[in-house]
């Protein structure tokens, strides 16, 4: 069932997103894109990918209990901001697992 | 100002112009495949991951949700919504590209990204472009997809070597993190991720895991209808 399920997603995925990729390229404009769509496009990722990470980190339970099994919620904090200052992927991924690792040596 | 490049030059010149972008886009593409496995998905499922989608974000998410056991529905409507953005590069690209063929278009709508796109319309752009415009933006497309196969399949190799014992999961949410700042470039858009990942949390016991819609779509409202008000002062 799991491999099935996933076999349809990934071939969905790859039409619709074919589809839209293509929307204007295959169409050679026969369309006009309304600047209201622009609009509220801007502020999908940014949604998105906030939900999508919030309830992960905020209710994960961990191994450390002197932190309440929080510590991925602490290390990802820190992430955040390290993310905040450069911008920078790597370097918001290496925070957050160190401090991470980190917190599970000290405690 | 004509164009005085040969359309092999024009391309070549093109598929180079990615060459200054590859220190974001390999390490990148490594992680997109490290984590892909992170989240549970087999080495050979996501090889054909990579090949059927060819973009990063989506592929991270499509691969958490998979392990989250989410309906089919909610990753396909998830990924989606990551991947509406190529609708706005299609729209803007498109009346530079001038006459090509059915094949040329077909091959651009599978590898246009986001990359290709910026560095392509940063040459259009200017006045003064040497270039043939279409085998430009074809090289550019050409150069990005074999160096974002090339550094994810990498990484999927890698990733699949990583012991689970190192919590190397956690490299998946924060890989949405880093992706995430970026997208944060002024009040309105900080707003609609506050309130999506409030909703999101407040949310999170709904059904089919509906909560991480919930947040996306009020933080979404959020953001727009703030941006609309603070445009309505300005005038």
């Amino acid at each position: 069932m799991y491999n099935l399920t996933f076999w349809i997603v990934i071939t969905t995925i790859g039409i619709v997103t074919m589809l839209m990729r293509g929307s204007f390229i295959l169409t050679a404009e026969r369309f006009k894109l309304s600047d209201k769509f622009a609009d509220i496009l801007r502020f999908i990722p940014a949604s998105v990918l906030a939900a999508l990470v919030a309830p992960a980190i905020f209710f994960h339970e961990g191994s450390v209990q002197e932190l309440a099994g929080k510590e991925r919620l602490i290390a990802a904090l820190v992430a955040l901001c390290i993310s905040y200052k450069t911008k920078n992927i790597f370097l918001t991924i290496l925070s957050g697992m160190g401090t991470l690792y980190l917190l599970e040596y000290l405690f | 100002m004509p164009t005085t490049r040969s359309a092999k030059e024009s391309f070549l010149i093109g598929a180079s112009t990615i060459i200054p972008v590859m220190p974001g886009i390999v390490p990148f593409g490594m992680l997109t495949g490290v984590v892909t496995i992170a989240a549970g998905v087999s080495p050979v499922n996501a090889i054909f991951m990579t090949l059927f989608m060819f973009a990063g974000a989506a592929q991270v998410t499509a691969a958490q949700l998979l392990a989250e056991n989410s309906t089919a529905i909610m990753i396909v409507a998830t990924t989606i919504m990551i991947n509406l953005r190529f609708i706005m590069y299609s729209a803007s690209i498109t009346p530079y590209l001038g006459k090509i063929s059915i094949w040329q278009r077909l091959f651009l709508a599978y590898t246009l990204s986001d990359q290709a796109y910026a560095v392509s319309i940063v040459e259009f752009t200017k006045k003064n472009s040497p270039f043939q415009r279409a085998p430009f933006f074809l090289g550019a497309c050409v150069s990005l997809y074999v160096t974002w196969m090339a550094a994810t399949i990498g990484g999927i190799f890698f990733g699949a070597l990583i012991p689970p014992e190192w919590s190397f999961d956690f490299a998946v949410p924060l890989t949405f993190l880093a992706l995430l700042m970026p997208n944060i470039t002024d009040r309105a858009t900080a707003l609609a991720a506050g309130v999506a990942a409030l909703v999101a949390i407040l949310s999170v016991s709904l059904p089919y895991n509906m909560g991480l819609m919930a947040g996306a779509f009020t933080g979404i409202f959020a953001g727009y209808f703030f941006s609309k008000k603070q445009r309505a002062h300005h005038v």
